[in-house]
């Protein structure tokens, strides 16, 4: 409405300046500013000053910048740090020179000067007043951490008046905690002494690299300073229940402890050790661990029960193999199935043969060798035995006795079929297991006919899988003249008004065009073939696909919808050079989403992997990352930063869920 | 033709015009703030109802973007209403969404007898918003479809409505039709919103607020009825701030004002002037309980925070 109302530059010409440092910095670290909407910002602006009575302080210039510039909850940290580094270096000039001052004062306080050998602390420290020691202990605290007291060879010695200079004009920003955490986050673990007044907020903590978080924690509690070790502590359980894994788990369980909390913190810690089950089982109660494993991670429940076996009941064992798939069942040690009662001692031997007989025809196809039949074939009848015997009255293990009479099904009818019905056995696997078995066939077998049927087979699979994952998609639906369901409210419109052609019809797919850039490494092959398999399944929605390990392939057209072929054929093995995957896939393209499925560990020395995604940012892509836990998170926290979203996948299986929400 | 579109007015008076009664619009922050404590009960920061009321001169939309329960829907509806002098409009949004629903359609029949004309034309929540002068808060954004957001950017740009069939073009008179967009970008199942759309829009990032504004909020809600101590209305806060930071579903201010009103009310029950610790517990049970998986979470933080189970 008032578009034909240009802006004039008479008022508040500061907070404009202010405004085009931002924008031309917000350009260069990779968010896209375009003039429409500095323009925008600029009109904004003015009329947010008049409600303002005329008056703008940088606060308010920073405030409609965020409203107008970021588009993304991904980019408000983009955008928080640009301003944060714009400040810091307007305020740097003025913040050195009284940090000069401060350490003059420091130095003054503790009686020393500069290039002086500290010859015993505690005269130094601990020999004054109590009432002045506190301040004492700051002061010493503060020149420490700063490195104008530095320790060589046992002794301390305070470094000279152009020594300290130097450093005070190196920090960032001017401020000495901002120097105390850039150290932190590259790895320095401060003495207890240092930690004494330092307070951090989270954004500092969460930059600070978790294996040490514990060991920081409790030097602070030695300290005294629980208000940090409680802050630090939260940020460790906040990030174990996003997957990280922390150094030395003692350490962390000891943190907890003396930060007072509780049990879901502590069972976070599981995942990184089982051993760590024996003191939570005495300090909760060893029932409350199987229920949160039953809940969270069944496979490590055989483990745990492994450690636990001498308190645990043989009903609680029971009651936890229940829920326990039929692999984790199988590794549950003799000396505690021993102790079973019989049911369901004979349950898990059961188990455990089935799962043999199983891995023995999977080694047969691989390896080609017989002996590995005569093998599946005793394991399986002495499953068949077992099972025989049982008649799963009880309520507890009737789920699980189906489930493995159905194993027990399948191995059969593969046993039986000649070795060469080997499709019910890879109906139940899951897709990447599948597929391994199957590509080990198409390339191992010497049976011609049995190679052609491991690829049909391979082939139906694929088929099977994808229709079930476009099921697990949302309907989104799209008006159309051409193709589709017809649209009957829309027709009748059209019919009715007249128009030609009178048909409406709607369709289900949306055309995206999103780039997958899928990692081929040895590790990644389970998350690889799901992700391929959908992409496959969604393939209107995707553009193009890249596979890469140290070289790079593209897929597109019809390759993209069938793949399987070339999944049969490809070896996942090798480096990873993840920048040149993302340069080939955004090459010839308009900018737009790139999903890229990678624990994003760059083995290949080429340019690193956030200057190509800093580049592709400033054109405009969209950078999505979906690495399972144990990703490179020095590398993940670099892109982080540059507005690339970052999310772990807890399994393989996570890996569908996502890709059909977000494709 | 000024008879033919008096007749759709008339038809928008006739339907909509009940639901918005027209009052005197306030249209200047510091006093849309106070107007918003004290009938709303709604605590807003002065600087987001500068930076909406900028938007609004400027004829941008405002998106309001954020986690549930951070007073988005409520915020944006009371702000509009406010501005316009009438109550505004929603358009919950769904992927189905489209012009016929929005701005109006032909009742089949009628257009049968008729023909395509104002008598058979119904009109809909977005044509009357601009012929009332009315907000529109279009709520969940994302979960609408890309044709029907070029759409809205359209209408909101131009501050007009055309009806082909009716070869009219409906402009807005006065500055009260202004649209407010909600959306939270974490949710599940729902569409991306395009480049091209964010450009145009004014985007305000919801957060959970600090504890201390948080105990405001609730305090504004709870002006009447039982009282929480000021010690055990911190407690409550510590526990909801550790819940959004490990539990599936996170609380927002409004799950804590909902948990803070039905302790309140337990008390009354009770027959007592004074929220007290058992009352909390129990109202913790009925009002953060939203999923079987957070379950044993929400025991622990209350045991732990509370000291009971």
């Amino acid at each position: 409405m008032r578009s034909s109302q240009r802006y004039s530059a008479e008022d508040n010409a500061a907070s404009l300046i202010l405004l085009r440092k931002l924008v031309s910095r917000l350009r260069r670290s990779g968010l896209r500013v375009s003039t429409s909407e500095v323009i925008d910002a600029h009109r904004l602006l003015k009329t947010y000053s008049a409600l303002n009575n005329g008056s703008l302080g940088p606060d308010d210039v920073i405030r409609v910048a965020k409203a107008v510039f970021v588009k993304h909850v991904e980019d408000e940290e983009l955008f928080q740090r640009t301003v944060e580094e714009l400040i810091a270096e307007k305020n740097a000039g003025r913040r050195r020179s009284s940090l000069l001052g401060r350490v003059e004062e420091d130095l003054r306080k503790l009686g020393i000067r500069y290039g002086e050998v500290i010859k015993s602390k505690k005269s130094l420290l601990y020999s004054r007043k109590k009432s002045e020691r506190r301040e004492l202990l700051s002061a010493y605290g503060e020149l420490r951490r700063l490195g104008i007291i530095r320790r060589t060879r046992g002794r301390e010695r305070v470094v000279s008046r152009s020594e300290a200079l130097r450093i005070i004009s190196g920090i960032p920003g001017g401020s000495s905690t901002a120097m105390f955490v850039e150290d932190m986050v590259h790895g320095y673990i401060p003495e207890p002494e240092l930690l004494r007044d330092v307070y951090l907020d989270e954004t500092q903590l969460s930059r600070i690299p978790v294996k040490n978080l514990p060991r920081i924690g409790l030097n602070a509690l030695k300290a005294g300073n629980r208000v940090l070790a409680l802050s630090i502590a939260r940020m460790l359980e906040e990030r174990l229940h996003r997957g990280e894994a922390p150094g030395n788990i003692e350490e962390a369980y000891r943190l907890f402890t003396e930060t007072g909390l509780g049990f879901n913190a502590k069972a976070l810690l599981l995942r990184h050790d089982p051993r760590i089950a024996d003191q939570l089982a005495r300090e909760f109660g060893a029932e409350r661990i199987l229920d949160f494993l039953a809940r969270s991670e069944p496979e490590l429940l055989s483990r745990v029960i492994g450690r636990l076996s001498r308190v645990l009941e043989p009903i609680q064992i029971e009651k936890a193999i229940s829920y326990m798939p039929l692999k984790a069942i199988a590794g549950i040690p003799r000396s505690v199935s021993k102790k079973l009662r019989p049911d369901a001692r004979k349950l898990v031997e059961a188990a455990r043969s089935l799962v043999a007989a199983e891995e023995s025809i999977v080694a047969y196809y691989e390896t080609g060798n017989e002996g590995r039949i005569d093998m599946a074939v005793n394991e399986y009848m002495k499953a068949m035995k077992l099972l025989g015997t049982l008649t799963g009255q009880r309520d507890i293990h009737s789920a699980l006795l189906g489930k493995l009479r159905g194993k027990a099904f399948a191995i059969g009818e593969t046993l039986s079929g000649g070795i060469r019905s080997i499709e019910p056995l890879v109906r139940r696997l899951n897709i990447s297991d599948a597929l391994r078995l199957l590509g080990a066939i198409s390339r191992n077998s010497r049976d011609e006919r049995m190679r052609r049927k491991a690829l049909r087979l391979a082939r139906r699979l694929w088929r099977i899988r994808m229709s079930r994952v476009r099921s697990l998609r949302l309907v989104r639906w799209r008006n159309n003249l051409r193709h589709g369901r017809i649209d009957l409210r829309r027709s009748i419109y059209r019919a009715i008004s007249y128009r030609s052609p009178p048909l409406s019809y709607r369709s289900r797919e949306r055309e995206r065009g999103i780039v997958l850039v899928i990692d081929r490494s040895g590790s990644m092959y389970d998350y690889a073939t799901r992700a391929l398999l959908v992409a496959s399944a969604l393939s209107p929605a995707v553009k193009r696909i890249i596979l890469f390990s140290e070289d790079v392939e593209i897929l597109e057209g019809g390759l993209l919808r069938n793949p399987v072929d070339l999944l049969l054929t490809t070896r996942f093995s090798g480096y990873t050079n993840l920048s040149a995957a993302l340069r080939t896939a955004a090459k010839g393209l308009p900018p737009g989403t790139m999903i890229i499925i990678s624990d994003l560990k760059q083995t290949v020395n080429s340019e690193s992997p956030d200057k190509v995604a800093l580049e592709l940012r400033k054109k405009g892509w969209r950078l999505i990352v979906a690495a399972p836990q144990r990703m490179d998170r020095t590398t993940a926290h670099r892109l982080s930063r540059l507005g690339v979203k970052i999310i772990a996948l807890r399994r393989p299986e996570d890996t569908i869920r996502f890709l059909s929400r977000i494709i | 033709m000024p008879r033919q579109i008096d007749e759709i007015k008339a038809k928008v008076e006739d339907i909509y015009g009940k639901l918005a009664k027209p009052r005197q619009p306030v249209r200047n922050p510091n006093e849309i703030v106070e107007r918003l404590r004290k009938e709303y009960k709604l605590l807003v920061d002065e600087d987001l109802v500068k930076i909406v009321v900028a938007a609004f001169l400027n004829g941008r939309p405002v998106l309001f973007e954020g986690p549930p329960g951070t007073g988005k829907t409520e915020i944006g509806e009371a702000i509009l209403s406010l501005w316009a002098g009438r109550d505004a409009f929603i358009l919950p949004c769904s992927e189905n969404y489209d012009e016929y629903r929005v701005i109006g359609d032909f009742h089949p029949l009628m257009a049968m007898k008729y023909g395509f004309n104002e008598k058979s034309f119904v009109p809909r929540p977005l044509l009357a918003a601009l012929i009332l002068d009315a907000g529109v808060l279009v709520d969940e954004v994302r979960r609408s479809n890309e044709e029907f957001q070029n759409m809205l950017l359209d209408i909101i740009d131009k501050r007009r409505i055309i009806v082909p069939e009716l070869k009219k073009v409906f402009r807005a008179e006065g500055i009260g039709f202004q649209v407010i967009l909600t959306s939270n970008p974490e949710d599940i199942g729902q569409n991306e919103l395009s480049d091209a759309f964010l450009r145009r829009v004014v985007r305000i990032q919801f957060t959970y607020p600090p504890p201390e504004r948080e105990a405001d909020i609730i305090n504004l809600r709870l002006s009447e009825g039982p009282r929480i101590p000021g010690d055990l209305l911190s407690l409550m806060l510590e526990a909801v701030n550790r819940l959004r930071r490990t539990a599936a579903h996170k609380p927002g201010p409004s799950d804590s004002v909902l948990w803070a009103t039905i302790a309140s009310s337990i008390a009354r029950l009770r027959g007592s002037d004074v929220v007290s610790l058992d009352d909390i517990v129990e109202a913790a049970r009925v009002t953060l309980y939203k999923r079987e998986e957070d379950r044993e979470i929400i025991d622990e933080v209350i045991s732990e925070v509370f000291g009971r189970r």
